[in-house]
């Protein structure tokens, strides 16, 4: 690895869900402080290893290592406290509540008052509410969503949703931003606003990003590094240019192998 | 007319009695899903706790702290030992547990209390205050505005605290609130802890209204009808399904009920109910499920 340090380190990570393997001895190492992207075919696996990293899966085996310390799941109530924020593909936000109220539920877990101290209003819950209020106003600055910050979630526009759920994100100060495909479904336009948030995201809180994403073209301008899975293994890691290059991505994706596959299967 | 007046009065002071019990539903379903049929039982409960303290010569405030400390736990318990170890259930199983539950919290009840029938007085009289040509009971006049307080605080807990938001995006999207990192046990605990507070105001209530026995825990299928009409997941459907139900059912009882022997009163809710249920199933207040085709 380079001088940079790594800030997430999995080892070994293996995951089946029933007698599919979705998971074969994967490693991947990711360095502070950069956009590393996870791409490949559909049912790769890439979801699948977001979820081993946020703690919804439990890895049959393999070790994380996350900020120099070894977990073998990370439960996802502890995921905050330990400086990781994620966002899902199919969105998952309070479409019922406001921008502003969703973005605020982004500290639920960081609240140092207690329920009795929340009912009764004392100093501690309200500065709590106070230094939650105040951040989330930084954020809806910071991604443009000032003038929707008491529209419904559920009224906005997809593109709109994916970014209240950055913010959502963004205000628990992470370490370590997983994003599930933060621009499935955008138009062009909007993916391109989303690809300069996350690059601001990452100067400006110090960020490190992990993200799934389809749009190749999207993937090589934005990251520092890519990984390829295919099938649940990962068949390369490098900077784009040599993923670029690379022979068995380039099968993986052009479907050199899969098409032949296919076109045997339909025979 | 002042006569329709004094129906309308008369129920819709009635119908405050019912929110209250469907109140305690409404927090527990729109945050955890559950539907509690413990409720009454719940009730009950409080209700007969609050006797007996008071009974042992416990002054009222101290019978009202100690009985509102054992609802809070009795909620809390409940959450821990019996609803937690079920999560990720299918609700009929979840209602299943509630429904045995219901008989756990009464057979307690009968042995820690015993059986007989308490009369419980609140101090508060029941004569009517005549309000122009409108005849109201204190007591209703009373209960209502105590109702009408709970509900309010209850608002505005969900409205302005942080741990009201918390209930607010728990019932909104469980994964969203797993995701960011609230714990679901937590925010039911409250729920279920604040049902039980519901449940002792709901008692002494009803109680004091119909003395403590234990056919005080079918108010809960009083309760049901309101829930229909107002939405499940509705503190405001609750409430207004409670007005509701008491004013048809009293209006009903004085100008149907001549025509069909009397007796309105005991099923009038539930037809309404049914009908409601083919038109609106979701009620006046509630979430409607949106299915994709």
């Amino acid at each position: 690895m380079s001088a940079e340090r790594a800030l997430l380190e999995l080892r070994g990570i293996e995951l089946s869900f029933g007698g599919v393997r979705a998971l074969s001895s994967v490693d991947l190492t990711v360095r502070e402080g950069d956009i590393h992207a996870i791409i490949g075919p559909n049912g790769a696996g890439k979801s699948s290893l977001l979820n081993v990293i946020s703690g919804l899966y439990r890895p049959l085996a393999g070790t994380i290592a996350f900020a120099g310390k070894d977990y073998t799941h990370v439960p996802v109530s502890a995921l905050a406290h330990l400086g990781i924020a994620r966002t899902f593909q199919n969105l998952a936000l309070f479409a019922g509540m406001s921008v502003r109220d969703n973005i605020v539920m982004g500290r639920a877990a960081f609240a140092r008052s207690n329920f009795a101290e929340n009912v009764l209003g004392l100093p501690r819950s309200r500065s709590d509410e106070r230094e939650s209020a105040r951040r989330a106003e930084e954020i809806m600055d910071f991604l443009g969503l000032h003038a929707k910050g008491d529209r419904k979630v559920a009224t906005l526009p997809y593109g709109l949703q994916k970014r209240v759920e950055l913010g959502r994100a963004l205000i628990a100060g992470p370490r370590l931003l997983l994003l599930d495909e933060p621009m499935a479904g955008m138009t062009a336009g909007e993916k391109l606003e989303m690809c300069r948030f996350i690059v601001e995201a990452k100067a400006e809180f110090h960020t490190t990003v992990v993200l799934i994403e389809h749009d190749i073209g999207v993937v090589m301008d934005l990251s520092d590094r890519v990984a390829v899975l295919d099938y649940g293994r990962k068949i390369a890691d490098g900077p784009p240019d040599l993923i670029r290059a690379d022979q068995k991505v380039i099968d993986a994706y052009i479907g050199v192998d899969h098409d032949e596959r296919l076109v045997e299967a339909a025979v | 007319m002042s006569f329709f007046v004094d129906v309308l009065v008369g129920g819709l002071l009635s119908g405050v009695m019912y929110s209250l019990v469907a109140l305690g539903f409404v927090l527990i379903y729109k945050t955890s899903g559950v539907l509690n049929f413990a409720q009454g039982a719940m009730v009950l409960f409080a209700a007969l706790t609050f006797v007996s303290l008071t009974e042992h010569k416990l002054p009222f405030a101290v019978s009202l702290l100690v009985t509102l400390a054992i609802m809070v736990a009795l909620g809390w318990l409940i959450e821990r030992f019996v609803l937690k170890p079920l999560v990720n259930q299918s609700s009929i199983t979840l209602f299943m547990a509630t429904l045995g539950l219901s008989y756990v919290i009464e057979g307690a009840a009968q042995l820690l209390w015993g059986t007989e029938v308490h009369g419980l007085d609140l101090g508060i009289p029941d004569t009517p205050m005549q309000f122009g040509s409108v005849a109201i009971s204190e007591f209703d006049l009373v209960a209502a505005l105590i109702a009408a307080t709970m509900v309010a605080a209850l608002t505005l807990f969900f409205r302005t605290t942080r741990t009201g938001l918390a209930f607010r995006a728990v019932a909104d999207d469980q994964l969203a609130a797993i995701a960011v990192g609230l714990r679901l046990s937590h925010v039911w605990a409250i729920a279920w802890a604040l049902a039980g507070v519901v449940a002792l105001v709901a008692g002494l209530l009803w109680g004091a209204r119909l003395g403590v026995q234990f056919s005080l825990s079918t108010v809960v299928l009083k309760a049901l009808p309101v829930l229909v009409l107002g939405g499940f997941d509705s503190i405001a459907g609750a409430i207004v399904g409670g007005l509701l139900i008491g004013a048809i059912e009293k209006s009903a009882e004085v100008y149907i009920g001549p025509f069909v022997g009397g007796g309105t009163e005991g099923w009038i809710a539930y037809v309404v109910a049914l009908g409601f249920l083919l038109v609106r199933p979701a009620g006046l207040f509630g979430q409607r499920e949106l299915v994709r085709a």
